[in-house]
């Protein structure tokens, strides 16, 4: 059985969402950035609704600014 | 994936069961659990439904919870299409699930991709917004 799992949904921290993010940016190449894009801004929204919203957003400001992937330019000035 | 022309629907014993850990109750861990992993999918899921269909958002999923090649390569390898890419909607709940593997582990990222694959109760859905 897999361990942890109770029923409380808990909400991530800012440490756990940022990870999330970068995994979703570090996606391996050979899925089209198109698809990262959209997966990014989905999860992104659904974070917000359930996290702390001043989490999700220091976690994305976190990631955009580590992030060397000019194809993912429009997350980073998505909410500028 | 079912291949002998029967709806994939008709034999999914194997994710329901893997799908229970996201419903029953146990302790807690300090790694995500296969429920908070289930509503973390819960918006690339949404999307994948919206765009396409439920049904194709959910044999998707059980696409990828029965592939074992996705498993053994951490998304890795996806399931492909006969054109011999995979699908965009197999790419997109993969983007989101492979970035939940170093946080959930890979049998609690399995045990939600099963959830989303089988359950069909809106009611349910709900519950993982709404804790009981």
């Amino acid at each position: 059985m897999p361990q942890g799992h109770e029923l409380v949904t808990r909400p991530l921290t800012r440490t756990e969402i940022s990870q999330v993010l970068r995994g979703m940016v570090d996606t391996p190449t050979e899925v089209p950035r198109n698809a990262v894009n959209a997966a990014f801004w989905c999860t992104l929204e659904n974070l917000t609704h359930w996290c702390n919203p001043d989490d999700v957003e220091a976690a994305r400001r976190d990631v955009a600014a580590q992030t060397v992937d000019y194809s993912l330019v429009a997350f980073r000035i998505g909410y500028a | 994936m079912l291949t002998d022309g029967t709806y994939w629907k008709d034999k999914i014993d194997d994710l329901r069961d893997l799908a229970s850990c996201v419903l029953v109750a146990s302790d807690t861990q300090e790694k995500l659990s296969a429920r908070t992993a289930a509503r973390c999918l819960m918006g690339v899921v949404s999307l994948v439904a919206r765009r396409w269909t439920m049904d194709e958002m959910q044999r998707t999923c059980a696409e990828l919870v029965r592939s074992e090649k996705v498993w053994e390569t951490s998304f890795g390898l996806l399931p492909l299409e006969p054109n011999g890419i995979p699908s965009e909607r197999t790419q997109l709940i993969a983007v989101v699930a492979r970035s939940l593997l170093p946080l959930a582990g890979p049998e609690n990222v399995r045990a939600a991709l099963s959830f989303w694959a089988t359950e069909t109760d809106p009611g349910v859905w709900t519950s993982l917004v709404d804790p009981q």
